[in-house]
Formats: structure tokens, C-alpha cells, sequence
């Protein structure tokens, strides 16, 4: 018994922490936002450091809520939330919260999402996935991003990038990082296991979602696939 | 395109700065009517004063009431259009939030950190579907189902993006016509695709309504194993295991709720009642404490807190002698110091208060000092102008009956008995205690004549149908359901030309003799609506 409450304590002191910070961080990013439009960068670079600014606290936000997602999935405790969504409306969500990087880095992000698409998943959870990886698209990509998604007997969303994709040993072992967390990677290993743990939540009878890494795709560069039954 | 400078918003934020960048972002999106607030009590006041067609509240507000209770009681008490939008915004991951009534979430959440582009684009999207549906919207809000029902079959075509909603608002209009079978069956087919909590919940209250409580309990138990945080779900659990005469297992499954979110009062008042029926007392005694706790900023605030806490330390220290019995006693007589403070102008809160004390007197045996109590009881009940409700009538007659009152106890019970005759599960716990059963009786007979005078109505014998109506609510003078559902037909007999101008002023006398009706009963709204109506009927004559 007392360990289970030590469980209890460890988890809400987490979930505290990290709603602290994340409280600090939407302030810093606003503050930030509001002093781009007032004095609009003008110099190439302090576009650039911009860009830095909005990149990295992004990431430090998805990671923050990784944390505590994976803290919660290790604990039994991360409860899946299932409703409809409509396909175009909850991707085109997920690039606005990205349009400031996006303009301070010059890149474009087109969608071909198949008409009327909807899906049936946990908005918050999925969100995360799609947020990490834009995130890292951002990152490689040389000056688009495209997000298509469609239906495969099942929802199907695809993040491609014209970089130059992921290195061979990734692609080849993609499966281990899914699947276990190899403390010797770091962060890219640990977004994955979350993301193919996310997906493996979304249940259809006994269907469940997975994630997969290719090469190529329609930009040729990286390609994310998500499929949830 | 929406014309974002006619909407109004209302920023609901604790935090002076996110507020003002809140803001910032309405303003850069073209909404400029924004007003600001720090809290959930001052969000409730600044609707009372306008209906906003945007409204955007932190979830966590500080001290006070949070940004769901402040959403509940805004739906509560109608203080927000169903076609405006409601944001919650949130620091934190929504599964908190989730595990609230269904029936009470926010258009949507948007977690922290968000920009104005976000924000744009939710809103946006919220704004568009909230437009397309605005006159299903309209048509619920007057209540008008019918015409409700008709037009989702026209939006599903128009709409295909919108399927889900519109199947849930239709479900919403069927459960509202109590149309169980036809709204069960949407869900169902909602369900054979996809287990969705709206739909299981939906489902499972259908099979409560229509007493199928086996197939009711299948369907949440397998909801509660697929969705662990969908709260809802261990209430209806329980309601159901109550049904079937589990009152430990319902006692279990409240527990598990509420070790999973322990600030909803009614949940806690339930497992109270509960736990003192299952004779563990000392466990109603701490969920009552918890009652009375939140109820301090809460519209659930109820007086049944404090009376259920001093009561039930009544039955503790009767069974059983325990050496916390003095505590127990100690906090009841100081929560009952807090309670007159609280309820001084409520007469019948006042009279639950003098037989609450009589009975903590009594247990510990100053018989003379509990017997002031019920004298002083007895004069108060002479004087009571309002209608008691079931819970109260039952209370005050079994408290009156330990007091050694039993005359009062007998007339409380049967004037609540002919006041709550619909109430079954009220019926159910007093008729045990219920020594003359004329008024039983009386009511089942008025219950034959009624419908008997609706058959007579619909084979157009009008005059018939009245005569039997007439001798309905001679029979049960004062009996609340046989006097609205009659009044009822027979307005609508004079409106369609089928009765002459006497039977208003019938009517009128038929009304009056139930209009000590509390303001909280449920059935008020409705006996407002008869006698609105009847009065409206009236007029044209005494010009």
C-alpha cells in the first residue's frame, strides 16, 4: 500500500510540474509572437534566431508532454478518449499551431486530404503524434512538407518532407524503436515509442494502428505514416 | 464568410497575462467586443448580464470555481445559446476534463501553448459548424422536437462533415420525447460501428428508462472496462445495481469513482446514502463531510448536506457505541450551527433543522431537550406554506416518527405521498411507514379516471371525457401529476374548440390548490407553463 501511494504522489507532482512549465512556455511563446508582430523581423537573421525560438520551445512543449504521457502509459493511467473527427479540420488545426515557424523558415506545407474524410481516434493523443512530427519535419525538411491523408481500410495520415530522409539504420530497425525504448538513442527513439504506443491504443475489434518510416514518398524525402483501424 | 466584428466574446482567465495575449489574439482575428474576467464567479455574472456568442475559459481558475463547474452552471441555469462556442482552454491534457458529465463538455479544448493561428483555426471551423446547425440549435432551444427531428434528416444530406453531431442532437431530441426504443436503436447503430462513449452512455440510460437494468449493466460495465475515466458511467453503474438490490456492489462502484475524482457532489451525496443504507456509517458520515466541503462553491450546494450529516450520526450513535460517537456528535451539532446560519429565511430548511436536532438530542439521551425540539416541530409544520419534496417529507416523517410524534409523521407522509405520487422510488421507501393507505388508494383510482377520460377524449366524446377528468381530481384533490397531466387536456380541449370557457376557470381552481409548489421542484417549470397558459385564456373574458 505505501508504495502505491508514493505511485500516486510521483504522478501528480509530474503532472503539476509539467503544467507549470507548460504554462511558462505559452507565455514565452506568445510574448514572442506579439514582439514579431509589432517589430517585424527584418534581417535574415533575426528571422532566423526567430525561427530557433519557435522551434525549440516547441520542441521542449512536446516533450513536456511526452513525459508525462509516457509516465502515464507506463502507470496504466493514460485513458483513451474515442469520438469522430472530421480529417481536414483536425490536420489544418495541427498546421496553424505551426505557422509562425513555418514563416520564419520559409516552408510551405501543403495538404491533400481525400473529401469528407472522417476519423474515429483520441484528438489529444493523436495530436501529440502529428505535432512531434511536423516538429521533426521542420527540422530535416529543405522547403516542404506535405500531409495527405486518406482512407486504406482504415484512416491513413502521411507526413512527407523533400529532406533527405531518415538515415538507413533508422529505417532498418524501425521496429525496435517502436517497440522498446533504447536509452542509447535519446529523443528521436523515445517520440517514436510514444507514437507507435499511441497508435497501438486505437483498437478496432482486433485491428490495432501502427506507425512505419519509408524514404521517398511524394517529396522524396522522409515519410511518416500513421494508420489507425 | 463570419463576420467576426459582430460576435462577442468573454476571455475567462485567472491569469492577468494570458488575458491580455488572449485578447490580443480575439482582437488580431477581427473580434473586438471582448470582455474580460478573473474568475468563474464573476464568468456567471457577466452572463447573466449577456449572452455571448464566443466563450473562451481556463480550465484551471485558481481558487473558486473551475472552468467546468462554471460551464455546467452556465447550461444549468441556460445562460449560454447551444449555437454559441465554448472553449475550454487548458494547460494540462483533457483527460481530467473528460470525466465530467458527457452532456456538459465544451465545443472544444485547446491545449496550452496555442497562437493566434490556432486559435483562428478552431474557431473558425467551431463558428462554421455552429452556423450550418444554428436552426436545429433554435428548434431545441424552444423545445419545438419535432420539427427538430425533421430537419436532421435534411442536415445529414447537407452535411455529410457533421454526421456525428447531428446523430447525437437527434439522439438528444428522441431521449427528450422519451422515444427510449428509437433513441436506443440509433445508439446501438453508432455502437455496432465503433464504441464511442457518447453512444454507450446514451444507451445504457435508454436501457435504464425502459428498466431493462440487466442489459443496462452489461452495456456499462463493458463501458467502464473500454473508457476507465468516463465517470459518468460508474454513476448510471450504480443507479443500476441499486435497481437490481446490489447495494454493496453499488456502494463499490461509487467508491471506484470516486477514488478516480472526488470533487462532484452529487456523486459523494449518493455514495453517503448509500453507505448509511449498507449501515457503514462511518463512511456516509466522511462523504457527507465532503458534501458539505464543496459545496461552498458550488451551485450544488444543497442543504441535504448538513441534514445528512447529522442524521446519519443519529443512526451511528443508535446502533452502535463507539468511542468516536462523541466527535461525530460534536461536528454535527457545529454543522448544524453553520447550517441555520446559512438557511435562516427557509422555513422548511428550518423545520429539517429542528427535527435533525431533536433526533441528535434524543440519541444522546436528553429527552427533555428533544422533546422542545419536536413541539417547536410541530409548530412550524402548521405554519409551512410551500409543498415539501420527497426527500424532505420522508425525512421530516421518519425524524418526527423517532421523536415520538407519530400523528405528524402519518400527515407529513401521506401529504408527500399525494404530492410525489409519480415518484416510485420514493413510493417504494414510504409506504412501509405508511399506516393508512386511503390516499394509495385514491391515487390509482384518479390514475384510472384520468386515463379513462383521455380514451373518451380521443373517441371524441368530449363532454365525457371532461366529466371523468372533473371526477379524477375530485377523488385526489391534491395530487400534483393527476392535476398538471389533467389541466393539461383539458386546455387543450378549449383550445381546439372542444370545451367551453368554464373549464379555464376550472383549471385556474385546479392549479391553485398546487401552487405552494417549491420554486426547486422539477415539475415547477411545468405547473408555470398550465397556469401561464390558463391565465392567457382567461383574459379575452373579463374584458
Amino acid at each position: 500500500m505505501p508504495n502505491e501511494s508514493e505511485h500516486l504522489d510521483f504522478s501528480l507532482i509530474l503532472a503539476s510540474a509539467v503544467h507549470d512549465m507548460k504554462n511558462s512556455l505559452s507565455l514565452l511563446v506568445n510574448a514572442v509572437n506579439e514582439l514579431n508582430q509589432r517589430y517585424p523581423c527584418e534581417e535574415q537573421e533575426d528571422r532566423r534566431k526567430h525561427a530557433i525560438l519557435q522551434y525549440e520551445s516547441n520542441r521542449l512543449n512536446a516533450a513536456l508532454v511526452q513525459l508525462l504521457g509516457i509516465y502515464k502509459l507506463d502507470n496504466q493511467q493514460l485513458p483513451i478518449n474515442l469520438n469522430y473527427f472530421d480529417v481536414d479540420d483536425f490536420l489544418s488545426d495541427q498546421v496553424a499551431a505551426f505557422q509562425p515557424l513555418l514563416e520564419a523558415k520559409s516552408i510551405g506545407i501543403d495538404t491533400d486530404i481525400e473529401e469528407d474524410l472522417d476519423g474515429c481516434f483520441d484528438t489529444d493523443l493523436i495530436a501529440t503524434v502529428i505535432n512531434n512530427v511536423i516538429g521533426n519535419a521542420i527540422r530535416y525538411t529543405k522547403n516542404k512538407i506535405l500531409i495527405s491523408a486518406y482512407f486504406d481500410s482504415g484512416l491513413v495520415i502521411e507526413i512527407n518532407d523533400d529532406g533527405l530522409g531518415y538515415p538507413k539504420a533508422m529505417l532498418d530497425n524501425q521496429q525496435n524503436f517502436i517497440k522498446s525504448i533504447d536509452y542509447s538513442t535519446g529523443s528521436t527513439g523515445l517520440g517514436l515509442y510514444f507514437a507507435g504506443k499511441i497508435a497501438e491504443y486505437h483498437k478496432k475489434g482486433n485491428t490495432s494502428g501502427s506507425i512505419e518510416l519509408a524514404n521517398g514518398g511524394r517529396l522524396g524525402g522522409g515519410v511518416f505514416r500513421i494508420r489507425l483501424p | 464568410m463570419t463576420d467576426y466584428l459582430k460576435k462577442t466574446a468573454l476571455i475567462i482567465e485567472d491569469f492577468a497575462e494570458f488575458a491580455r495575449s488572449l485578447k490580443a489574439m480575439l482582437n488580431e482575428i477581427g473580434i473586438v467586443q471582448v470582455d474580460l474576467v478573473n474568475s468563474g464567479e464573476s464568468a456567471i455574472r457577466a452572463c447573466d448580464e449577456k449572452l455571448y456568442d464566443i466563450i473562451l475559459s481556463d480550465y484551471n481558475l485558481g481558487h473558486g470555481k473551475n472552468g467546468m463547474q462554471v460551464l455546467e452552471e452556465l447550461h444549468f441555469n441556460k445562460r449560454v445559446r447551444s449555437d454559441a462556442v465554448f472553449i475550454m482552454t487548458t494547460a494540462e491534457n483533457t483527460t481530467a476534463m473528460v470525466m465530467g458529465a458527457l452532456e456538459n463538455q465544451p465545443d472544444s479544448y485547446l491545449t496550452k501553448p496555442f497562437n493566434s493561428a490556432s486559435l483562428r483555426s478552431r474557431l473558425s471551423k467551431l463558428i462554421q459548424k455552429k452556423e450550418a446547425l444554428s436552426k436545429l440549435y433554435q428548434l431545441i432551444d424552444k423545445g419545438q422536437l419535432n420539427k427538430a427531428l425533421e430537419l436532421t434528416e435534411q442536415l445529414k444530406e447537407s452535411y455529410p462533415k457533421y454526421k456525428m453531431t447531428i446523430l447525437k442532437l437527434e439522439s438528444d431530441c428522441l431521449v427528450r420525447k422519451n422515444k427510449f426504443s428509437e433513441a436506443a436503436n440509433l445508439f446501438q447503430s453508432v455502437i455496432d460501428d465503433r464504441p464511442i462513449p457518447w453512444a454507450m452512455i446514451g444507451l445504457a440510460k435508454c436501457c435504464l428508462a425502459k428498466r431493462e437494468y440487466d442489459q443496462a449493466e452489461t452495456v456499462l460495465k463493458d463501458t467502464i472496462q473500454n473508457f476507465p475515466m468516463i465517470l459518468e458511467a460508474y454513476d448510471l453503474l450504480a443507479q443500476c445495481q441499486l435497481k437490481l438490490g446490489q447495494k454493496q456492489e453499488a456502494q463499490d462502484t461509487l467508491e471506484s469513482a470516486v477514488a478516480k475524482s472526488p470533487n462532484v457532489i452529487k456523486r459523494q451525496t449518493q455514495l453517503g446514502e448509500i453507505a448509511s443504507e449498507n449501515e457503514q456509517f462511518d463512511r456516509a458520515l466522511k462523504a457527507f463531510k465532503q458534501t458539505i466541503r464543496l459545496g461552498n462553491n458550488s451551485v450544488f450546494k444543497s442543504p441535504d448536506s448538513y441534514l445528512n450529516y447529522s442524521n446519519t450520526v443519529s443512526k451511528k450513535v443508535t446502533q452502535s457505541d463507539e468511542s468516536t460517537n462523541k466527535t461525530v456528535i460534536f461536528e454535527a451539532e457545529e454543522f448544524l450551527k453553520d447550517f441555520y446560519k446559512e438557511y435562516k429565511d427557509d422555513r422548511v430548511c428550518k423545520l429539517r433543522g429542528t427535527v435533525a436536532e431533536g433526533n441528535l438530542l434524543r440519541v444522546q439521551g436528553r429527552q427533555e431537550e428533544a422533546q422542545l425540539c419536536m413541539k417547536s416541530a410541530q409548530k412550524q409544520y402548521q405554519n409551512i406554506d410551500t409543498m415539501l419534496s420527497s426527500k424532505s417529507g420522508f425525512e421530516l416523517a421518519i425524524g418526527m416518527k423517532n421523536l415520538g410524534d407519530e400523528e405528524t409523521a402519518e400527515a407529513i407522509l401521506k401529504d408527500t405521498v399525494e404530492h410525489n405520487f409519480e415518484d416510485s422510488e420514493f413510493l417504494e421507501k414510504a409506504l412501509p411507514f405508511l399506516k393508512d393507505h386511503s390516499v394509495l388508494e385514491q391515487g390509482k383510482k384518479a390514475h384510472k379516471l384520468n386515463s379513462q377520460g383521455i380514451r373518451f377524449f380521443e373517441q371524441k366524446e368530449f363532454s365525457k371525457a371532461i366529466e371523468c377528468f372533473y371526477a379524477a381530481i375530485d377523488t385526489a384533490p391534491k395530487n400534483v401529476s393527476i392535476i398538471l397531466n389533467t389541466v393539461q387536456v383539458l386546455l387543450k380541449m378549449h383550445q381546439s374548440g372542444q370545451a367551453d370557457d368554464s373549464i379555464v376557470d376550472k383549471c385556474l381552481s385546479f392549479l391553485t390548490r398546487i401552487n405552494n409548489m417549491s420554486h426547486e421542484d422539477h415539475r415547477y417549470h411545468r405547473f408555470q407553463e398550465l397556469f401561464r397558459l390558463a391565465r392567457s385564456l382567461q383574459l379575452p373574458d373579463t374584458f
